[in-house]
């Protein structure tokens, strides 16, 4: 009897679940959504996320607004701890800095999070990389002079963890070359920077920085001209007219690169998530959205929710086999 | 460049863009006043404002709030002790001093004054510099840097006076608190004990406001009365011998100036460590000055103010060379400009040199502005320092404790600014200065870090600190600014001897 009222009152609540996810979709948003910005003011996550918001609340029906936070700390942790704790109602969302974000799970450093168990709401952009030198400055004229180098080669880069650090890890480690890193650059066009002042030998660098850099009117005076490509990382042809890891037999490394993936609480009913999804989809492919990214070399790069989920868990894979590397560089100090 | 110039001044002269300015300018000022929010949080805060704006209004709110902020901050720096923003730290060492003396409007009068001409010196100056502002920018690697925070740090010899010993262990104890949190060369966290606050480091506001505004505070309620109590038969007011002392003191205005242009073009340094080198340096150029250097001397407010806002025109030199942000607000302006569908950077001064010189115009117009309203002001602004320390205590604790947590919205600042409270009020009654705490605080990181990747290029080799030209310059300025004051003295001394002989 008892069994049956046990197998009655789950039937019924199932049910109740059921009837109520639709009905949990109709009635989301009612409130305002936050979008968390885990970087501070100013920078890349920053404007990308203030500038998706508007659109992100056309597509929600335009009833709420999505507003804007920043809360940094922790090289992105503490934002993404935050997300991670909420009440899992699509309250909060977070557009994460991938592989980084992975790196303290990877290597079993606290974080407060896990990407694994993160919802995944969809991409918005994603990067890959070049490798630079200086025209003027640099000792190495070419990626055969970069093998063949019998001193250390010379890398000014961010600190070891960051996405750039742990690419460049993975490609020399492949390649074979030990590099000496200089690090504590705060940004990636900082230590571009130190590339022309001859601080070290070459970097690495996003492909679309590196063509916002060089553009100009006139060649002569584009303010980064100094920089020239001797690597492309990837396995088609290169935009650059420069070997690619693909042409040297490392096809792996193509997955090398950035990508910036928006995530809501883990637990998240699975209704709210697919609206908050179709409206981040239909957000980022929203014509203006996209004239913006391409105006301001920010492309997008649109995956909807299953084909995020799939890449985060794609990356995850493929960096935990260097888990070895990147806990070594994690705690390399001098 | 001359039509792009003319451009900017049309775009600013209509009504609404006056209006605009005048807003951002106010807003400048409040943010600017209000110790810990600063002109950062006031940019970042107006961003979704101007989502339906033209790209150069927006300029022009933003171009207002940034030239207004310091000025704000200059007030509650010389009227509270408390420096509305981490540049304004320099001011309370003679502003205060002279606050208390009954002088408050004299030291408003002049700081104001040296914020408008540092600011309109700093405008030109990157108006002149644009041709050459690359090789400028790239002058600089860790090595100059490395050179650069060890002038600085040679100030707390000089700041330190007679009590060089105490000074000596603040310094010790600043660059402690500097090197607490990540860094950057290893991504490591260090001396955290475990404590997330602490891995981020400990954040200059909430440490300065602690230092020095609930600090003074707390002596104020040991000490009773109001900040001027010594002072009260003191004309309050003397706000235009305040603005003539710019112009009789304009060496001092056009040397801080110089400095804040300077290392406002240089990323990472900042308006902090501008201000605090046009201290010391003005405080090494006058060693035998007729008041004392922490005493209430007027070029010690002149110095910093012309140098802090002189900082805003220099930040923009590597932002147009290089799409680089020179201090914290001109990258949240960055922000403003992606947002518009503007990329900063050679190509903004490339495709729009209108929007360049809009900025321009907004930027000398608001410093000027904010100036005005100042200077309109500080007769009543002064009165401050007569309230009882009844309604001053509880009034100024809240709102440093209110801007503390603004900051990041996080409790622990709030924390934080109490630490420093007590460690600030327990140097002010053993009389260790804090200065020079507060000068290593801010150097202490710039120098690790510059000095840990200058070895990591040499290999090791100390050789790269005196084989570039510049780090030879900036060590040569080192050892002059060292034994300056001393052979200055001498030379005093000696012509004072010679004159008393011949009497």
């Amino acid at each position: 009897m008892i069994s049956k009222i046990t197998t009655g009152a789950l039937a019924l609540s199932a049910v109740a679940m059921i009837a109520s996810a639709p009905a949990q979709a109709m009635d989301f948003p009612k409130k305002n959504i936050t979008f968390l910005i885990a970087y501070g003011p100013g920078g890349g996550f920053d404007t990308i996320t203030r500038k998706l918001g508007p659109y992100l609340k056309k597509y929600l029906g335009g009833k709420v607004n999505i507003v804007a936070k920043n809360l940094p700390g922790g090289r992105g942790k503490k934002a993404a701890a935050f997300l991670a704790k909420r009440k899992p109602n699509g309250s909060h969302i977070l557009m994460f800095n991938m592989p980084g974000h992975a790196m303290p799970n990877i290597i079993g450093e606290k974080a407060g999070y896990d990407v694994r168990k993160i919802d995944w709401l969809g991409r918005v952009a994603q990067f890959r990389y070049i490798i630079v030198t200086s025209a003027k400055k640099g000792k190495y004229k070419s990626i055969q002079d970069v093998l063949k180098a019998k001193s250390q080669i010379k890398i000014p880069i961010t600190g070891p963890g960051t996405t750039g650090y742990l690419a460049s890890a993975i490609l020399w480690n492949a390649l074979g070359v030990q590099p000496k890193y200089i690090t504590g650059y705060k940004s990636s066009s900082r230590y571009a920077l130190g590339v022309i002042r001859g601080d070290g030998d070459l970097t690495i660098l996003a492909k679309g920085s590196f063509k916002k850099y060089v553009s100009s009117k006139k060649k002569k005076r584009a303010a980064f001209k100094d920089l020239k490509p001797i690597l492309e990382i990837t396995n088609g042809k290169s935009e650059f007219g420069v070997p690619t890891t693909g042409e040297m037999g490392q096809k792996d490394l193509a997955i090398l690169g950035g990508d910036r993936i928006v995530g809501t609480t883990p637990g998240t009913p699975k209704a709210i998530k697919d609206k908050l999804a179709g409206a981040l989809y239909k957000a980022v492919t929203d014509p203006e959205f996209v004239a913006w990214g391409n105006k301001v070399g920010r492309p997008v790069a649109p995956l909807n929710s299953k084909d995020a989920t799939k890449l985060v868990g794609q990356l995850y894979s493929y960096y935990v086999q260097y888990k070895d590397i990147l806990s070594a560089s994690n705690k390399k100090t001098r | 460049m001359f039509e792009a110039l003319i451009e900017g001044i049309v775009n600013l002269s209509s009504p609404h863009s006056l209006l605009l300015l005048a807003a951002g300018s106010a807003v400048g000022l409040l943010f600017g006043a209000i110790p810990g929010l600063g002109g950062t949080t006031a940019v970042a805060l107006l961003i979704s404002l101007t989502f339906g704006m033209e790209p150069w209004q927006a300029i022009i709110l933003m171009g207002g709030v940034m030239a207004a902020t310091s000025t704000g901050g200059s007030v509650s720096a010389i009227l509270l002790n408390t420096p509305g923003i981490a540049p304004n730290a320099a001011t309370t060492f003679d502003g205060y001093p002279l606050a208390q003396q009954g002088k408050a409007g004299m030291a408003i009068g002049a700081g104001a004054t040296a914020s408008a001409l540092g600011g309109v010196i700093g405008v030109i100056s990157l108006v002149a510099v644009i041709p050459i502002m690359k090789a400028i920018v790239l002058l600089f690697t860790p090595p100059e840097f490395f050179m650069l925070a060890i002038f600085g740090l040679c100030a707390i010899a000089v700041s330190s006076g007679d009590r060089l010993l105490q000074g000596l262990i603040t310094a010790i104890i600043g660059l402690m608190v500097g090197f607490v949190g990540y860094y950057d060369v290893t991504s490591t966290v260090r001396f955290d004990f475990g404590i997330p606050l602490l891995e981020d480091g400990i954040k200059l506001v909430p440490a300065l406001i602690g230092l020095f505004a609930i600090s003074e505070m707390i002596n104020l309620a040991v000490k009773g009365g109001s900040i001027s109590e010594g002072a009260s038969d003191v004309e309050i007011s003397r706000i235009s011998d305040g603005v003539k002392s710019v112009f009789k003191n304009w060496s001092t205005m056009i040397v801080g100036s110089g400095y804040g242009t300077f290392i406002g073009a240089v990323p990472g340094v900042g308006g902090t460590v501008a201000a605090f080198l046009s201290y010391s340096t003005q405080a090494q150029r006058d060693p035998t000055p007729d008041i004392e250097y922490g005493k209430g001397n007027i070029k010690g407010v002149i110095a910093p103010e012309s140098a802090n806002n002189a900082k805003d025109g220099g930040s923009l030199i590597p932002t147009l060379a290089f799409g680089i942000p020179g201090s914290a607000e001109t990258a949240v302006f960055l922000g403003v400009l992606v947002l518009h569908g503007i990329e900063p950077g050679q190509k903004l001064l490339e495709d729009h040199q209108d929007l360049v010189f809009t900025l321009v115009v907004a930027l000398t117009v608001s410093a000027v502005f904010a100036t005005l309203v100042v200077l309109a002001l500080a007769k009543y602004m002064a009165l401050l320092t007569r309230i009882s320390v009844h309604m001053l205590i509880p009034t100024v604790t809240v709102v440093a404790l209110v801007g503390a947590f603004a900051l990041n919205t996080e409790i622990g600042d709030v924390v934080i600014a109490f630490i420093f409270a007590f460690i600030g009020y327990f140097m002010i009654k053993f009389n260790y200065p804090r200065v020079t705490f507060t000068i290593a605080i801010v150097l202490g990181s710039i120098t690790e870090l510059s000095f840990h990747q200058s070895m990591l290029i040499s290999d090791d080799q100390f050789s790269i600190f005196y084989t570039r030209g510049l780090s030879v310059f900036l060590m040569f300025l080192t050892v002059l600014s060292l034994a300056f004051p001393t052979f200055r003295r001498k030379m005093k001394e000696r012509k004072l001897a010679k004159q008393e002989a011949e009497k």
